[in-house]
């Protein structure tokens, strides 16, 4: 259990920046998942906190101590990898005890903490097999137990579960889950994967071209986007964006390129808007209210082009004048293409950003 | 085979194979011819090494040995003279194994930490320091002969039994090191990665994780050092000193020695003893040189 810091941090390859000047500071028990698409620096932060990657200007901070210069070994992390790494000579035994032969632990504190992890992780029946005679989500539950062994205070996983089929990555998703809930250590966790960032983290670290966009709680991240890409990056269908104009920065009103003006009312600012600032509005897919409009709603009008059905909802495809949105509905009877549709947003549940810079308004 | 119980699948279609075609036939009988040609240079120095010299100057070099006599076996092990001296090509045997023990793990175990140095560490230089390997491994050997000569003096090592390991351990080098390091680079980071996390050091993940996965490229290093410094000859020749000769080069004063009758048997019996050993080694690694081999040996 550990506050982890990363000031100021810069990696470079080469002439390329790969991050740059980044600050994150992870309080003691968290759970942070690094999310964002693949290159965006996200893995290569964890590599730098793990001291697998040497960092060219900054400091990173493990607990009380500035292990910017330290060996991996000395910075009480333990590291899960999206391709398991274990040691395929080795039995599960000899890679989950590895570690601590090598750090010459006596045998009898070995075997006791070999023990407690399979018990924990439910690997005993595995201690004599080899990882190629294992299953991928039983390969994953011992390279967990070999950070278990050494008695970590921070977790590193790096996609732990990107090689996993579905059905098995929800379950160890939820073993994950448990697993922090029981140990009450640090956990970093990189995807690319939005459940999983959504389901685990604390606090999610939202990353793009090295730059962290947003770190705040799922919830905030998912309902308040700090800016266009985190709303564009998080969410399935991706929120729909309708160009418009600010016609009224007190009273919020704005101008569509319809004609249309109408006030954003009981929407909250996040900075100060302009008369004619050019602006985008973010509404969520399963945001758009049909039928009957509450008070304060906006209406859109739209046509639908293509309906798909996925169960138990189903997404609608629409055109707003040039733009095209997507629509989630419950009731997936009735609906056609080419079927005119009106859609209504409320705006305190909207998202709206500077076009030229992206920012939240 | 009916049709009523088909035991293939029965929407395969095309013709059936027929067990015999003229490509097969015409296949075999390459591979056979091909075999023959091979192993006619060894059959006749087999027959021959067991005939006496009486039968042999009569002149069929196919025909069988009147009888099985392995006169010429023992005289050309213990005593075929080379000049002056007559005690055979054992001690060239014994040498051989001498020079070639050391050579052969000394080698490996260099070009082994040197491919993995090379591969996980990439210290500072280490593009430079592979450049100048692969070089190495393309430059003919000659071309080092005289300025060695003249560092080895020097420093006394000319002439030595260590001197002649230090030449093999050198000339073996670049090429292994490049075997090394294409198997280790064709390994997952994330291993290595793993290991440093686990607490493992620079030589602790070489000895407990990369050595036992690079088994089988141990095993095709064997067998090209083994064959190779066994059947070296120039390099005996040069640095190895008269006391040290191995086996190849005594083999040569045996078979060209001036003087006397030319001992066609044991000349070939001499010949046969000298090849058992790389023959040895092919016959009882050959399975695991082709795994090697398409393990990465050759990869890029």
């Amino acid at each position: 259990m550990a506050v982890v810091q990363a000031k100021n941090v810069s990696v470079a390859f080469g002439a390329v920046t790969v991050i740059e000047a980044l600050n994150l500071d992870i309080a003691e028990g968290e759970f942070i998942v690094l999310l964002g698409a693949s290159g965006c620096g996200k893995s290569t932060l964890l590599n730098c906190i793990a001291g697998l990657q040497e960092i060219a200007e900054g400091e990173i901070w493990i607990g009380a101590d500035n292990v910017t210069w330290a060996e991996p070994k000395d910075r009480g992390v333990g590291m899960v990898f999206q391709s398991y790494a274990l040691y395929p000579r080795m039995t599960v035994r000899e890679n989950l005890s590895f570690g601590l032969r090598m750090s010459k632990m006596p045998k009898a504190e070995i075997e006791a903490r070999v023990k407690r992890a399979v018990e924990i992780l439910q690997i005993g029946a595995l201690l004599d097999r080899r990882p190629s005679e294992l299953s991928g989500g039983q390969r994953q539950r011992v390279a967990i137990g070999r950070a278990l062994v050494r008695d970590v205070d921070v977790f590193l996983f790096d996609e732990p579960l990107s090689n996993l089929d579905a059905k098995l990555r929800t379950e160890l998703r939820v073993e994950i889950k448990k697993l922090h809930q029981d140990l009450g250590s640090t956990m970093i966790y990189v995807t690319h994967d939005q459940i999983e960032a959504m389901t685990l983290a604390d606090r999610i670290a939202v990353m793009n071209k090295g730059v962290i966009q947003q770190f705040a709680a799922p919830k905030d991240v998912y309902m308040r986007p700090a800016n266009r890409f985190v709303a564009g990056f998080v969410g399935s269908p991706s929120m729909n964006f309708l160009k418009a104009k600010v016609a009224d920065g007190a009273s919020l009103e704005v101008a569509t390129p319809d004609g249309r003006r109408f006030p954003l009312q009981g929407y909250a600012t996040a900075a100060p808007w302009r008369v004619g600032q050019e602006i985008e509005i973010g509404i969520r897919p399963e945001h758009w209210v049909v039928g009957t409009a509450p008070s304060g709603a906006v209406p859109v009008e739209a046509t639908i082009t293509v309906v798909e059905h996925t169960g138990p909802e189903a997404l609608l495809w629409a055109r707003v004048g040039d733009t095209t949105i997507s629509v989630k509905v419950a009731d997936d009877s009735g609906y056609e293409e080419g079927q005119a549709l009106r859609v209504h947003f409320l705006p305190a549940q909207a998202s709206v950003f500077d076009l030229a810079t992206g920012e939240r308004l | 085979m009916t049709a009523a119980t088909p035991r293939h699948n029965p929407n395969a279609n095309g013709p059936k194979p027929t067990s015999v075609s003229l490509g097969r036939v015409g296949l075999y009988a390459f591979i056979i011819v091909t075999a023959l040609f091979f192993l006619m240079p060894l059959i006749v120095m087999l027959i021959t090494s067991l005939k006496t010299m009486e039968q042999i100057r009569q002149g069929s070099i196919f025909e069988l040995p009147w009888s099985l006599n392995f006169d010429a076996w023992v005289k050309a092990w213990g005593s075929a003279c080379t000049g002056l001296n007559c005690t055979g090509v054992k001690v060239g045997f014994v040498n051989s194994f001498k020079i070639l023990i050391p050579s052969t793990i000394l080698s490996i175990a260099l070009a082994a930490w040197t491919g993995y140095m090379l591969s996980f560490w990439r210290a500072r230089g280490s593009t430079v320091i592979f450049a100048i390997l692969l070089v190495g491994a393309f430059i003919p050997f000659q071309v080092f002969i005289y300025p060695l000569v003249r560092v080895f003096s020097t420093v006394g090592l000319f002439g030595t039994l260590p001197g002649i390991i230090l030449i093999h351990t050198a000339f073996g080098l670049p090429v292994l090191s490049l075997l090394f390091r294409n198997f280790f680079t064709s390994l997952p980071i994330d291993l290595f990665k793993a290991a440093r996390v686990d607490g493992a050091g620079i030589w602790q993940i070489f000895r407990h994780i990369m050595l036992p996965m690079a088994t089988p490229m141990v095993v095709v290093a064997v067998i090209l050092q083994v064959t190779g410094i066994w059947n070296d000859f120039i390099l005996g020749v040069v640095f190895a000193g008269p006391a040290n000769m191995p086996m190849t080069v005594q083999l040569n004063n045996i078979v060209n020695a001036t003087q006397g009758v030319k001992e066609y048997n044991v000349n070939m019996a001499a010949t046969m003893i000298t090849a058992i050993v790389p023959l040895a080694v092919y016959f009882l690694s050959g399975r695991w040189f082709v795994r090697g081999i398409a393990a990465g040996a050759v990869k890029g």
